[in-house]
């Protein structure tokens, strides 16, 4: 009833809403087929909740829905009832075509949802029970869709491969498959990788960093930038960090903690000390390329008279007051042994935490925490106890530059061997397994297949140094004469080449799975994002949030986007506008679409972003604002509502926090 | 030629003659009754059990599909599936469930289904990759809740469980959880009157003390009979929980002799006469809700202990209780000889019960405990006759049937409907309905199918109230079916819309229905109790399976007259080969030579391989 009650309002939301506008509306022109719709806050329902009606233009453009299977499969203990109920509200709601997508099997750790599998009275993850109840949630799900009479596609995300940590003392029989990294274990990979963990992304070799790895730390370094740099939010604004004089610098002392296993810190046994210094320095991104032309002016913090020895796998940066204290810490924090030599190390930029238990509780299973990031100030609260999540969300920074400004900084001994759940898609096997997988959604009924690349498991902040399979290097010696494996670092044009050379091993997958869904009758579709419209090499390795090189991209490169536009049916611009909806940034692509005959669909954010920048402005797309102006682009068919979780438990905590913060009337559900 | 080789023809064709003239006599048919286009082509299904392969190693997408591949490439063209039932309710054990604990077998299960999420679904797709023809053998009735574990512990993903004797019966479909009511009931449960209570004062334990015929295999009677010359000592045990059984000291016995009509366990006369037995009652123990009882000399008596087997009150009147002639089988021989159930022990990955016949439920029992029900009388064939080493002894009795559902209600059928549906929608090409299942295993089968809408539409039409009067229980088993033709009328439309076929198994018995419990009987505790228009049933589907257990020799007249109904109809006529009970070559050359067989269906591969290479298309 709950999900009814819900969906019921959804219903108001999309065709009372259309209603509503014959008499709030005003028309532009008289000619003009778009109609401006304003917003309005209708009231109460019959039980006393809030909701916004956020009406739709009539400009023709067409609504279809995106599900997370798995995001609600973990969520809840899903029966083939409750897929049924999902399936009849959305038709009930007039939508005709539904985006799934899909679980990939295994059962991958993503983001921090809990995802793997757990006895249902263990509270941490329904997943298990959801595929016990309902078998494939796939299928089931297609299975309830065509009850109904929805078009469905099916949304492959080949590139969520999985790969999450667990605490060292985690019950590891639910894994199909575990690894150590960072001196714990890490596991939820996709049911191919559990079996071929050998066809990820391989990182490159250094045999003189293997050698250092576990020696005595005597000297940890942490260059705080002080001069301005301007930088790129993830929501288009540019924007300028102030310069920090001299006399500014934060001077208060740095606190080092030790642990053994990446839980249970304590402060290092021992007496130290911290120095704060003014240097000019290089200063490097994460990747170790140089950032600016000419030095900076960095505030050196440098820690002495330690021996942090291999017992000691991780250790911790605590700062109290993080005032003028932003950073690079992927490369600006370093660890020393005694010989002066540089340790590899990776940075955790999130802390592990469930709320309100500052330690772990008792028979705690590990894949009930979430992650909260360093720079949180109740961070510092649970990371003695919890540890960090190392490189996750990569340098866990959004905007065109990866400074942070965090109060506590996790760094572990080491690099990750793989990228963690990335498979390296130059091994034929790799295509074959993933068009194996495409085989299978057509087989199940799907209407189509839809690509899209973003993932959550190439958390990995120097991505650069990932891709030096065996295949990757013959080829880039084939095709460029030379071995990328030999230099002791990598340029930012060897990366360019092995993403390059990824890409056209990707393409061959991508046009195989168009000819085996256009076999099969059916409609291929592809996420595309204005990045891909790039030619230059450092505008296509952009890593701000959206663009091709972000966190959740496998960061390889398509030689000409329109390859993959001719292979599709339909395509869906999958980019964050952040509630600014600009049809310019893809306008070569949607006009391209347009005059082949392919349909041009815009994914609007409706939960994920519904929240706050940090210039306060709301950015969630679920809203008549956006779709008005989705709806006056010619070259756009339809919007896609971005994984629509009809449960809308995850919907009304984003919409509360609206609310709360901006005496924002929000639309809101019922409880259980 | 070689002379043995003629003689081999021409004993085959003796037989073939043979066998078509018994067959025609069998179902009193005309010659030129026999359809123009009987059978010439012959094809075989080989019959994968897709819980067992999922269980039995950690299967991904890879090796399903290279298992597959193997099949393919060794000629295999046509596959009947055995489905992993829904929700993963369980069939003989708790093997099927899905548990995750590395340490054990079942933890393969877990493996599986954690890589591919749908195994059913994935072997369905990985034949319908190699163009096989496939089919699903559905059992509707098949609804788990066939082992019990305590009332106090817990089973990991039992999607579903009833309150049972002995302890909780786990691992049901998932659908019972929704729908606890619509299970098969029993009479005690509709008229609690009929439930004999009271506080324990005497264990009275009856055995035979002259020779008895049983019937111990489809062909052969034997004659069985107790020693009692030895000293006959009682030894007895006490639960409160079904498990941790304590021995109760030097309790007090009386042994007498008598003369008494035994009735088998449904409370039916066998033989006219008194039977010469051996009473044995024994006081002097507190009161409990289980108990145990075992003879210092072994399993040398005879007894039923269904109906002699008894509990009484001070006043002499008889105290409802249920047997036992299973024990649990913990999850490793290790804990078979455990004094008590250690406390990390994870419920719900028990074993095949172990039946009290073997000398190893003695060790068994005292910490596991028994399988109430489990196996109905506990033999196959014959009247449940048992010389046990040790029997289970429950207060009270079963509400329902833990794993059968009540096709009387539409919500039943039409979740039954869904499961077909869905087989299509996975890649089916025919999904055939099977009866058998272990979702209702009760020795005491006329006890049960006395739901209220039964005893309301019984009433109606019969003017009987079943819950208080005499009636002939064939007319339930007749209306019940009623129910089920109705369902079979829904998948045939089901089947048409999807455009594929359906088929029906059926056994001789369903000829000329009787209440028999033997291996191919109606009642037997693999089926549902219930009879239907076999023949509405042959026009309705597309194939008709024949599942009757021939052992070692194939029986020209088995269902013959269904066989012949069905040929006549143009239906597709398939006959089960069970490698259990003996089906090899020379099995499976009788069932080719039969002209009114065009498909057998074949339980195991190395059968499978062994005799189909060259003898069929």
């Amino acid at each position: 009833m709950r999900l009814k009650k819900f969906l019921c309002w959804m219903l108001v939301l999309i065709f009372v809403g259309s209603a509503w506008t014959s008499c709030s509306s005003e028309k532009e022109s008289e000619n003009n087929t778009t109609e401006q719709i304003t917003e309005a806050v209708t009231g109460k329902d019959e039980d006393g909740m809030k909701y916004t009606m956020v009406s739709l233009t009539d400009s023709g453009l067409e609504i279809s829905a995106s599900f997370d299977v798995n995001g609600n499969i973990c969520s809840l203990p899903y029966t083939r009832d409750d897929f049924a109920e999902v399936a009849e509200t959305f038709a009930e709601m007039g939508i005709s075509r539904v985006y799934a997508v899909t679980s990939r099997p295994g059962i991958v750790g993503s983001s921090s949802a809990p995802n793997q599998w757990n006895d249902p009275g263990d509270n941490a993850s329904q997943t298990g029970a959801s595929i016990i109840q309902s078998g494939d949630p796939n299928f089931e799900f297609v299975y309830a869709c065509h009850k109904v009479g929805l078009e469905i596609i099916a949304v492959f995300k080949p590139y969520e491969g999985g790969g999450v940590s667990k605490g060292v003392d985690a019950d590891l029989s639910n894994t199909l498959y575990y690894e150590e990294a960072m001196s714990e274990y890490w596991t939820g990979y996709d049911t191919f990788i559990s079996s071929h963990p050998e066809m990820r992304l391989i990182r490159k070799s250094d045999p003189q960093e293997e050698a250092i790895v576990n020696d005595t730390i005597t000297k940890i370094e942490a260059a705080f930038m002080l001069d301005a740099y301007s930088y790129k939010t993830w929501w288009r604004r540019n924007k300028t960090s102030p310069t920090i004089n001299n006399w500014e610098v934060n001077k208060t002392p740095i606190k080092l903690y030790v642990s053994k296993n990446n839980v249970d810190y304590i402060e290092y046994p021992g007496s130290y000390e911290v120095k704060f210094t003014v240097e000019n320095r290089k200063y490097l991104d994460e990747n170790g390329w140089a950032l600016f032309d000419g030095m900076s002016r960095c505030s050196v913090a440098t820690i002495e008279g330690i021996e942090i020895s291999s017992e000691y796998q991780c250790f911790a940066l605590v700062m109290e007051d993080n005032t003028n204290r932003t950073i690079i810490a992927q490369s600006m924090i370093r660890a020393f042994n005694a010989k002066g030599e540089e340790l590899p190390t990776t940075i955790g930029p999130y802390v592990r935490y469930k709320k309100g238990e500052y330690t772990i509780p008792k028979d705690f299973i590990w894949g009930d925490e979430r992650t909260i990031a360093g720079s949180a100030p109740e961070a510092l609260k649970y990371f003695e106890s919890w540890g960090f999540d190392f490189d996750y969300c990569s340098t866990g920074v959004n905007h065109s530059l990866k400074f942070n400004n965090a109060y506590v900084y996790g760094v572990a001994r080491g690099h990750f061997q793989y990228a963690k759940g990335t498979l390296c898609e130059v091994y034929p096997e790799v295509r074959q397994a993933w068009l194996d997988e495409v085989q299978s959604y057509l087989i199940m009924g799907y209407d189509g297949i839809e690509i899209r690349l973003q993932n959550h498991s190439f958390m990995i902040s120097d991505y650069a140094y990932y891709g030096f399979n065996e295949p990757i290097i013959q080829k880039y010696i084939e095709l460029y004469g030379q071995d990328p494996a030999l230099s002791d670092t990598v340029s930012k044009e060897v990366a360019y080449r092995i993403a390059l050379i990824r890409g056209d091993a990707f393409m061959e997958f991508c046009t195989a799975a168009a000819e085996m869904t256009h076999a099969a009758g059916k409609l291929f579709g592809f996420h595309m994002r204005s990045g891909m419209l790039d030619s230059e090499m450092d505008k296509v390795m952009n890593t701000t949030l959206h663009k091709c090189f972000d966190t959740s991209q496998p960061k390889f490169v398509i030689r000409d986007w329109k390859a993959v536009v001719d292979l599709c049916d339909t395509i869906t611009i999958k980019e964050c506008f952040a509630n600014e909806y600009d049809g310019s940034l893809n306008r070569e692509l949607t006009e391209y679409a347009q005059a082949n005959g392919i349909k041009v669909w815009v994914s609007a954010y409706t939960q994920q972003t519904a929240y706050l920048d940090e210039d306060g402005v709301q950015v969630g797309e679920c809203n008549s604002v956006f779709f008005n102006a989705v709806g006056k682009d010619e070259n756009v068919d339809g919007i896609q509502l971005y994984e629509w979780d009809p449960t809308g438990v995850r919907f009304k905590y984003s919409f509360n926090k609206i609310q709360k913060e901006q005496n924002y009337i929000p639309r809101e559900v019922n409880d259980k | 030629m070689t002379k043995n080789n003629v003689l081999k023809k021409s004993i085959r064709w003796v037989c073939l003659i043979m066998g078509g003239i018994l067959l025609m006599m069998s179902v009193g048919c005309k010659k030129d009754q026999k359809p123009a286009d009987t059978p010439t082509e012959k094809n075989g299904y080989l019959i994968i059990d897709i819980a067992k392969e999922a269980s039995s190693q950690a299967h991904t997408f890879e090796t399903i599909q290279a298992l597959m591949d193997s099949y393919a490439q060794a000629g295999v063209t046509e596959v009947c599936f055995e489905p992993i039932p829904d929700t993963y309710a369980v069939t003989e054990s708790c093997q099927g469930a899905v548990v995750c604990d590395a340490s054990i077998q079942s933890d393969h299960m877990h493996r599986t289904v954690h890589a591919v999420f749908d195994p059913n679904l994935v072997f369905i797709q990985a034949a319908k990759k190699l163009g096989m023809k496939v089919t699903v053998m559905y059992h509707p009735y098949e609804g788990g809740g066939s082992v019990t574990i305590p009332a106090d512990a817990k089973a990991q993903f039992s999607m579903a469980s009833v309150t049972g004797v002995g302890g909780t019966a786990s691992f049901c479909a998932g659908e019972i959880a929704q729908s606890k009511t619509q299970l098969i009931s029993s009479i005690q449960a509709e008229n609690p009157k009929l439930i004999g209570k009271g506080t324990t004062s005497v264990l009275e334990v009856v055995f035979v003390d002259e020779a008895v015929q049983n019937r111990v295999s489809q062909h052969e009677i034997a004659t069985i009979a107790s020693d009692t010359n030895a000293e006959i000592k009682p030894i007895l045990w006490c639960s409160s929980g079904n498990t941790n059984y304590e021995r109760v000291s030097n309790p007090s016995f009386k042994v007498t002799t008598e003369r008494r009509q035994i009735t088998d366990a449904n409370g039916n006369d066998l033989g006219e006469k008194s039977c010469r037995v051996l009473k044995i009652d024994i006081s002097s123990y507190s009161s409990s809700k289980y108990y145990a009882v075992a003879f210092e000399n072994g399993n040398n008596l005879y007894t039923l202990p269904f109906s002699m087997i008894n509990i009484y009150d001070k006043s002499g009147t008889v105290i409802s209780t249920t047997k036992a002639v299973y024990t649990r089988n913990p999850n490793s021989d290790a804990l078979l000889n455990a004094q008590k159930v250690p406390n990390d022990y994870i419920w719900g990955t028990e074993r095949m019960p172990i039946a009290t016949t073997d000398s190893t439920s003695l060790s068994t029992f005292p910490a596991w405990g028994f399988e109430f029900q489990y196996g109905g009388i506990g033999s196959d064939w014959g009247d449940g006759w048992h010389n046990a080493y040790v029997y289970g002894i429950a207060t009270g009795v079963q509400s329902s049937l833990c794993g059968n559902l009540c096709e009387g209600f539409e919500s039943v059928r039409e979740y039954w409907l869904g499961q077909v549906d869905r087989f299509y929608a996975k890649g089916a090409d025919c999904v055939i309905i099977s009866l058998q299942n272990c979702g209702g295993m009760v020795y005491n089968y006329t006890d049960f199918g006395y739901n209220y809408t039964y005893a309301k539409e019984f009433k109606q039409k019969y003017g009987i109230d079943i819950l208080t009067e005499n009636f002939d229980y064939m007319k339930l088993m007749e209306h019940r079916g009623s129910y089920f033709l109705e369902f079979l009328r829904s998948v045939d439309q089901i089947a048409e819309q999807n455009q594929k076929e359906w088929g029906i198994e059926l056994f001789s018995s369903f000829e000329k229905p009787t209440l028999d419990d033997d291996l191919n009987g109606l009642c037997h505790f693999k089926m549902p109790k219930l009879v239907f228009d076999w023949q509405e049933a042959v026009r309705l589907c597309d194939t008709v399976l024949i599942g009757d257990y021939q052992y070692g020799t194939y029986d020209t007249t088995t269902a013959a007259a269904i066989r012949m109904f069905a040929v006549e109809q143009n239906k597709t006529v398939a006959i089960m080969a069970y490698s259990e009970c003996g089906a090899n070559t020379s099995y499976l050359e009788s069932v080719w030579s039969d002209s009114y067989i065009h498909s057998v269906f074949i339980d195991s591969k190395d059968v499978y391989f062994a005799t189909l290479n060259g003898t069929a298309k």
